[in-house]
């Protein structure tokens, strides 16, 4: 049978094509055409490179996806710490740099608390102002489901103890005695399943809560000159720290709950009588518990757990 | 000037006829002295008293009115008319009283009379209190009446107690011996109004019922059987009916206590049964004597029928307004009162408390039984806080040793949660008129107090119920919990017949703030008294004071943008807040200066601008004058200055004089010595001297040799350290100067 237009246009398909003198080849009729033409439009206060110095476009860097762009970020700045610890740089600085506590990354976390250590050597002022917000993500780091974070967090802590521990413990006493205790598997309700911890990080978070437990039960013994000692404790001097009524909580509505008890909720531990007494009627029995056991287990935690029996008994 | 003043007939003429305002100005005539004229004795006066006499006769309510108090103002301005006629206007008075007494009934009665027989009461007591002090006036012309005022008075008080209760309270008062006769029939129409009407009487006739009973107290009792012969020969005390009486009253406590054991189970607390147990006074007087336990009759109380229990408090509430006016009332001998055996009572009434002692079992069940017991016991406690408010008004520091046992019964009055220790806010909130008077007895109570306390717990809790009955409460919030899904169940059932019921409700979420019980000023006074006085006697802990403060300035600060200018008590508050930080690192004295801008408030000035009182400063220089001076002392030799301590008071007032002066007494006592005159030169200061006194010369010629040596080591620091001068370190580095150097403020204190 002779072929129908259909099929003749089909077999024209398969039919090879001619190459023509002079000429290119012919394109197939599904080529896509992958050019592009790129332009560039140079907006000057954006440039990166010419503007090393400002260090607020460097803060966005800490929220990088790459674990290194933030490292090195980090390092930067404690670099610049000495000139830019007294300019309005810090808190911002702070406030971002706080939440890296939370990190994934180790080295990102070990660099955030050389981060804070060199802040606190230059003007502890800085992170006594920011406490508060250092005190909730200590907590978060506390209770991270990440233990490596939990472990860290028990070292930022005593961080900060060195260089605003006063200020800590005034505010978040019993928070942070609740949340070492849960570190340490120490809780009061046996939900929570003990956790085994290697002796070393027992013995680095029974170091942390001897700091705490001393920083905030241990009347401080000012031995320096009778002047600076007289116009620090006379009450009625204007205050040479930052926010000093920001514990009266003036300016906040608190949520009353019908559950929590209220003694907890309402409990100031600004005094330092309020922490010994917390210390004492919640916690003291089950640390005493605790610390036996590691006094016989001995090694490190023994002797961790020495020094911190000691230091109740010079409580009490 | 007798023919300037209206005469007294003319007035007297007017008394009969005049009405209304005219009677007023009659009345004004006769309060003038000029009418104390012994020539008018004769004439014009007995006529005045002649009219008077004729209105009181009369048969018109008016005309008694007017007579009564026509007397009234004509003995009161009269000396004379008083002495003279007095006695005839009392005798008068009293028969007419009299006679509406026998044709007065309580139901017939019409305004008028009520109104004559208040001034005839009124005028008689005056009158009586008029002739009382004078000793022949009242020989002659008042205690031969009172045979007849008594018992006319006695009659009337069952009837209107209101009016004739105040009169027989002073006579009983001051004329108790010719009031003895009729002391039996009183003591009969008291314990009538006492047993059976008290809860219909006012507050203000109660108190006065109770007061008459005390006082017939000052009549002795005598026993019906005789004596005890062994015991004849003592001389009885003054004041054995009076605590005879006491004792009567306090017997009645402990039958009342031990029916509450049908209620708690009082097993659980040995020592509340023992102490229950020893409120027995009946033993301590004779038995047949007429006293108030026999005068009450008992108790009906059935725990089927739960409203009966209310009896008990208001059986209470009488006992502890019978006993009242024996601690407090005024006698003419002293009084001894059982101290020990009052608090006693009071423990055991506060000790019937929930907190710690269970209900009886057989009890239990039963609902409606259990919450009016609940209330009944807050009820019994609190008439125990009210006995207790009146001991510490009147021997407020003879109640000290008992202390301890005080305040440990009083933290039994602040209801606690079943099974737990956190305070019942909601309970609290219920008492709330009785916790104001228990804050006023902790008032009363703190000054006698002082720093010896040592327990913290008790007031703890007492700051927590301070502040939480303190709020405003929003009664249209306790609802919105419910409200809605109610509502909607209802409309999706039925059809909406109704909107009415429904549509109001909206205001109470739109509005809620319509709904709101505010807290009186009264109730804030109480609790910022308070507060401020344990603020100021306790160091509290952080979380107290943190909740103080915060009260403090949230209120103050409402009150000025609600009304414009902060309560006193609170002013007083804040000013015990700030001057008492206790454990805090800083005070807030910067938030109360601006809560109190514009309020030029002293306290609160002195502590933002320090400066010396001003009688004592001798002297004041400028600061430039003074730095010159210190830079030509250091260039003095040390020998100079040992000449100069010999300066004579001359050349110091001629210095005085160069300078700024501020007057005072003490510089010119100064007396001038003889020694020779010198070139001026500075004068030491004495370091042994206080710096704010009176520098005497004599003072340091005694001591020369050691301003010297000190002088030496200060100078040296002086030149070494280079300080600039501020004010204090050139008193005490220059000790060449005289004068008391100036404080220099800087600018931020000036702010």
């Amino acid at each position: 049978m002779s072929k129908t237009k259909k099929q003749k246009q089909k077999a024209q398909d398969f039919q090879k094509k001619k190459l023509k003198v002079g000429k290119p080849k012919a394109k197939a009729s599904n080529v896509t055409d992958t050019s592009f033409v790129s332009r560039t439009i140079s907006v000057k206060n954006q440039h990166l490179g010419e503007h090393d110095d400002d260090l607020t476009k460097r803060l966005s860097l800490l929220k990088h996806h790459n674990s290194t762009v933030r490292k090195e970020t980090l390092q930067t700045f404690q670099k610049m710490i000495p000139t830019i610890i007294n300019t309005r740089m810090m808190t911002p600085l702070l406030t971002q740099c706080i939440p890296l506590m939370c990190d994934e990354s180790r080295q990102v976390r070990s660099t955030l608390m050389d981060l804070f250590n060199e802040v606190g050597q230059h003007n502890d002022q800085v992170l006594k102002l920011l406490c508060k917000m250092l005190v909730l993500y200590v907590n978060m780091a506390m209770t991270h489901i990440t233990s490596a974070i939990q472990a860290d967090s028990a070292k930022f802590l005593s961080c900060l103890l060195k260089y605003c521990g006063d200020e800590i413990c005034r505010q978040a006493f019993v928070k942070l005695l609740t949340g070492l205790f849960s570190l340490l598997g120490w809780n009061q309700t046996k939900s929570q399943s003990a956790r085994k911890l290697n002796a070393k990080q027992t013995a680095a978070y029974m170091d942390t809560l001897y700091e705490l437990i001393r920083q905030g039960c241990q009347e401080s013994v000012q031995a320096d000159t009778d002047t600076e000692l007289r116009s620090s404790t006379n009450q009625h001097l204007i205050p040479d720290y930052p926010q000093p009524y920001e514990y009266l909580k003036l300016f906040t509505r608190q949520l009353q709950t019908k559950d929590s008890p209220s003694t907890m909720v309402d409990l100031s531990t600004q005094d330092l009588g309020a922490r010994q007494r917390v210390l004492k009627e919640q916690n003291l029995p089950i640390i005493h518990r605790q610390l036996d056991i590691y006094i016989k287990e001995g090694g490190e935690t023994g002797k961790s757990a020495n020094s911190l029996k000691k230091l109740l008994e010079d409580l009490q | 000037m007798s023919s300037e003043i209206l005469p007294l007939t003319t007035l007297a003429k007017q008394l009969e006829y005049c009405e209304g305002s005219q009677f007023q100005l009659i009345l004004k005539k006769l309060t003038s002295p000029a009418y104390i004229d012994e020539q008018l004795l004769k004439t014009e006066l007995p006529l005045v008293a002649t009219k008077i006499q004729k209105l009181l006769r009369s048969n018109q309510d008016y005309d008694i009115w007017k007579g009564c108090h026509a007397s009234v103002v004509l003995c009161s301005y009269n000396p004379l008319a008083l002495c003279v006629h007095g006695g005839q206007l009392l005798t008068v008075i009293y028969s007419r009283l009299e006679q509406k007494t026998e044709y007065h009934s309580a139901s017939s009665e019409a305004f008028s009379e009520k109104i004559v027989l208040k001034s005839l009461t009124s005028a008689l007591s005056i009158l009586m209190d008029l002739m009382r002090g004078k000793p022949t006036l009242s020989r002659e012309s008042l205690v031969p009446k009172l045979k007849a005022i008594i018992p006319c008075l006695v009659d009337l008080t069952a009837l209107e107690p209101e009016l004739c209760l105040p009169i027989l309270k002073e006579l009983l008062l001051k004329n108790s011996t010719t009031f003895r006769p009729y002391a039996n029939k009183y003591r009969q129409v008291l314990s009538k109004l006492i047993s059976q009407e008290y809860g219909n009487l006012d507050p203000n006739v109660q108190s006065l019922v109770c007061e008459n009973y005390a006082y017939l107290h000052l009549i002795k009792l005598q026993a019906q059987n005789s004596q005890d012969e062994h015991q004849a020969h003592h001389k009885p005390f003054h004041d054995e009916t009076w605590r005879i009486g006491i004792l009567s009253i306090l017997a009645q406590f402990k039958p009342i206590l031990e029916l509450c054991d049908e209620m708690l189970d009082l097993d659980h607390d040995q020592d509340l049964k023992k102490l229950i147990k020893s409120l027995q006074y009946d033993n301590l007087y004779p038995t047949d004597l007429p006293t108030s336990d026999k005068l009450l009759p008992g108790l009906k109380v059935d725990l089927n029928e739960p409203m009966t229990l209310w009896e008990i408090p208001q059986r209470l509430n009488l006992l502890i307004d019978l006993l009242s006016p024996f601690l407090s009332l005024p006698t003419p001998y002293a009084v001894r009162i059982p101290l020990g055996a009052c608090i006693s009572v009071f423990e055991g009434l506060l000790g019937m408390t929930r907190n710690f002692l269970p209900l009886r079992r057989e009890i239990r069940r039963d609902a409606e039984l259990v919450s009016v017991i609940y209330d009944v016991l807050s009820h019994v406690q609190f008439s125990g806080v009210r006995l207790l408010n009146v001991l510490v008004q009147n021997f407020g520091k003879c109640c000290l040793s008992m202390l301890p046992s005080i305040l440990g019964s009083l933290e039994f009055f602040i209801p606690l949660q079943l099974k737990s220790k956190s305070i019942d806010i909601k309970r609290c909130k219920l008492m709330k008129s009785e916790f104001l008077q228990y804050f006023q007895l902790l008032n009363s109570i703190f000054p006698h107090i002082g720093y010896q306390l040592q327990e913290l717990d008790f007031f703890q809790k007492l700051v927590e119920v301070a502040l939480a009955l303190s709020e405003d409460e929003n009664l249209a919030n306790l609802l919105t919990n419910e409200g809605p899904a109610k509502t909607q169940s209802n409309k999706a059932g039925k059809k909406q017949r109704k909107d009415n019921s429904v549509g109001a409700l909206s205001d109470m979420y739109t509005h809620a703030d319509q709904f709101i019980l505010r807290t009186s000023l009264a109730w804030y006074d109480q609790i910022n008294l308070f507060l401020s006085g344990l603020l100021s006697n306790l160091k509290l802990p952080s979380s107290q004071q943190v909740k103080i403060i915060r009260y403090g300035v949230q209120k103050s600060l409402g009150w000025k943008q609600q009304v414009g200018h902060i309560p006193e008590s609170f002013v007083e508050l804040l000013r015990a807040i700030v001057v008492n930080p206790g454990n805090e690192r800083v005070s807030i004295l910067p938030i109360a200066v601006s809560l109190l801008k514009g309020s030029s408030d002293e306290l609160f000035d002195l502590l933002c601008h320090p400066r010396l009182p001003v009688n004592l400063i001798h002297n004041v220089k400028g600061l430039a004058n003074s730095i010159e001076e210190q830079n030509q002392e250091e260039l003095l030799s040390n020998e100079d200055l040992e000449e100069a301590a010999d300066e004579p008071e001359e050349e110091e007032s001629q210095e005085k004089e160069e300078n700024v002066e501020i007057e005072s007494n003490t510089k010119r006592q100064i007396p001038e010595t003889e020694s020779e005159p010198e070139p001026p030169k500075r004068q030491r200061l004495n370091t042994n001297v206080p710096l704010f006194q009176a520098q005497n010369t004599e003072i340091l010629k005694v001591d020369n040799e050691p301003p010297v040596v000190l002088k030496e080591e200060k100078q040296v620091e002086v030149v070494q350290e280079q300080q600039p001068a501020s004010a204090q370190e050139e008193a005490s580095d220059s000790e060449s100067e005289m004068v008391i150097p100036q404080i220099q403020l800087s600018d931020d204190d000036e702010e």
